[in-house]
């Protein structure tokens, strides 16, 4: 059947949005776990940056709790969690042999939180959500699937772009990238933040930022 | 077969990536657990299972034709064969499926039927399930699995392949398909059987929808889709029928399809299983089973039922008072391993208040021989051990009817208990069915 349903649609927007979501997040933590040997992290600032509740003690309860407290609604668990939520419900879409991948990649989030260095069975968790972004590349047939799991994986790494200040040298090619692949989903984009985005050219000032920002994330409406 | 069963852990880790997992509600809360899979499977040697798969197709063939009757004409009731308490007072009857005839006449579209080996080789029916029995999915998964871990034990065995599950569930959705996609209904994400709904979903090659993906408008239901409406032709529903159509049965329902009922007396849906059913697989039905094969095909059943009494007749209520110590007590309202009994296991003072219970309400319980059924070996950290085990055997009933070659055991990981069910904790087995 060449038609989604618009809660399949809507769950697969979200599924590339919150694997996103993890692998670019897990990897810009990547360093931390080096700086806090020499240093101290400035957490207060990423909570700010990323809109989320700063309620932690120190870096190293951040550095726990951000990323392993299945209770706490803004932690990389939780964003594991809601990432498999999606998928599961895909599966007949997806496929088992890609599903598998989210399994994995949650199976590893709990098995790094049980270790007592949790950076080397993280890595697994990322090389899962590569292996997996392989994987529906490859065995995915339906080509506005396809696009429309990478358009929301776009519009999520951009966000994290642009709310963190980080590869901002890449957002324009990755507006470049995003636009092509809107093209090949059924996807209906908000004309406003359209001229926005195609206009755009890599930030310099916050306020630039600020209204790419706006412009990713109001360019569907999910 | 060492292999394979030097790969037990291996499997399961195998299963859980593939997230096969039951959901389980505790206390108000939605858990999911793995179900424990012990790769020593059972083996049912091909000449024993062509008169199992004879029982069966028989037996169900029967309860179609009994299904039929009930919603239509009512011979059997009105020929004294089943007594009609035992049909309108089930709750399981509808009176709202009254004179609807089903695409193709077909009812119970999937069977799940409970079987036991006794320890005289005899196989025993232990209950029909003709709503929404869940199961198959765990062996044919764990078959696939099974195969990749140990290729070498299935070139040795020769074991008929039940990889063939989804194709078969096509072929029956296809033949009572009235026009349209094929859908497999899912109360969604948080039902205990949701890994099994969207596996299947993927092997049929149906779409897997849940309420508010579909809608019923001018007596057809439709796939909501972000482009024009869909037309359905089956839903293969695993909704129960009174959450079903909250326009039709419970009103509070939020998971059923307002006005799917209509679709479906309409003749524009085929619904699977179709509703109603449960008149067919009530605990007091049971009893008369073997009647309904005389009655419907006028041939002996096959497959024999557990020895079971009504306390609604007087003799068999007085036999199950006078000997309660050694049967097992079933109400006949619960399901899932819920509301058995041993009588062996209850005090004197508890003994009497359940003879009390009987005598105020007989037509809510049958009271059964415990059948001393085959144990059967389980490898419990690495040593091998014997456990009580089921068989629940698919049943397809579509242009054929046919058995699936292959089917769940369950088994009861407590030495003490004769309770098979996941929900109490039990794991499954794969079935082979072995060639000569």
């Amino acid at each position: 059947m060449d038609s989604l349903s618009v809660s399949k649609l809507n769950r697969l927007y979200w599924l590339g949005r919150y694997y996103e979501r993890l692998s670019t997040t897990l990897s810009y933590l990547w360093d931390w776990y080096d700086v806090m040997i020499d240093g101290e992290i400035d957490y207060p600032d990423f909570c700010q940056k990323l809109s989320i509740d700063c309620c932690y003690k120190d870096d190293k309860d951040f550095m726990h709790n951000y990323v392993f407290d299945k209770n706490n609604p803004d932690s990389l668990r939780t964003v594991a969690d809601a990432m498999l939520g999606n998928g599961m419900v895909l599966r007949e879409i997806i496929g088992s042999r890609t599903l598998a991948y989210l399994e994995l990649a949650v199976m590893g989030m709990k098995s790094a939180e049980e270790s007592d260095s949790p950076t080397l069975p993280l890595q697994r968790v990322i090389d899962f959500i590569m292996a997996f972004r392989g994987s529906y590349d490859d065995m995915i047939d339906d080509e506005n699937v396809r696009n429309i799991i990478k358009c929301a994986a776009g519009v999520e790494r951009l966000s994290l772009y642009l709310r963190l200040g980080w590869h901002l040298d890449s957002v324009k090619s990755e507006i470049g990238k995003l636009m092509k692949r809107m093209n090949r989903t059924s996807l209906q984009p908000s004309h406003t933040s359209l001229q926005v985005l195609l206009s755009a050219k890599n930030p310099e000032t916050p306020e630039e930022r600020k209204k790419l920002l706006d412009a990713a994330e109001n360019l569907f409406v999910m | 077969m060492k292999t394979l069963l030097a790969h037990t852990k291996e499997i399961n880790e195998q299963l859980a990536r593939y997230g096969v997992k039951f959901g389980i509600y505790k206390d108000g809360t939605f858990n999911e657990r793995l179900f424990p899979f012990d790769p020593v499977p059972r083996q049912i040697p091909e000449k024993d299972y062509e008169v199992l798969e004879k029982g069966l197709i028989q037996r169900v063939t029967a309860l179609n034709k009994f299904i039929y009757d009930i919603y239509h004409d009512k011979k059997i009731v009105r020929d004294g064969v089943v007594p009609e308490e035992f049909v309108y007072r089930s709750p399981g009857y509808l009176a709202q499926c009254e004179g609807i005839t089903p695409s193709k006449d077909v009812y119970s579209h999937i069977s799940g039927i409970d079987l036991v080996e006794g320890k005289n080789n005899e196989w025993y029916i232990l209950e029909d399930n003709l709503r929404i029995p869940s199961g198959a999915s765990y062996p044919l998964i764990a078959r696939t699995l099974c195969r990749r871990c140990s290729p070498e034990t299935f070139k040795r065995y020769r074991v008929r392949d039940n990889r063939n599950y989804g194709a078969l569930l096509k072929r029956t959705m296809d033949y009572v398909n009235t026009g349209g996609i094929n859908v497999i209904f899912t109360p969604g994400r948080y039902n205990a059987a949701y890994f099994e709904h969207s596996y299947l979903a993927e092997q049929a090659g149906a779409v897997l929808a849940e309420s508010n993906d579909l809608f019923v408008e001018n007596q057809t239901l439709y796939y909501r889709t972000s482009r024009d409406p869909v037309k359905v032709g089956a839903v293969y529903r695993r909704v129960s029928d009174e959450y079903m159509d909250p326009l039709c049965f419970e009103p509070s329902s939020l998971i059923g399809i307002p006005n799917l009922m209509d679709a479906y007396r309409a003749g524009n849906v085929a619904v699977m299983n179709a509703p109603g059913n449960g008149v067919a697989d009530d605990k007091g039905i049971y009893y008369f089973v073997p009647k309904m094969v005389k009655y419907y095909l006028g041939e002996d059943a096959i497959l024999k039922n557990a020895p079971t009494y009504l306390p609604y007749y007087e003799e068999d209520r007085k036999y199950t008072l006078d000997n309660i110590h050694r049967l097992v007590i079933k109400d006949v309202a619960e399901a899932g391993g819920y509301g058995v009994v041993f009588g062996e296991n209850l005090t004197q003072e508890q003994r009497e208040d359940l003879k009390n219970t009987i005598l105020n309400a007989p037509r809510r319980f049958i009271a059964q021989e415990v059948i001393d059924f085959k144990d059967l070996p389980i490898l419990d950290n690495g040593e091998t051990v014997e456990r009580k085990a089921d068989l629940r055997a698919f049943v397809l009933s579509g242009e054929n009817v046919q058995v699936w070659p292959s089917g769940l055991t369950r088994f009861s990981r407590n030495p003490d208990s004769f309770v098979v069910n996941s929900s109490q904790g039990g794991g499954f087995k794969d079935t082979w069915i072995v060639c000569q």
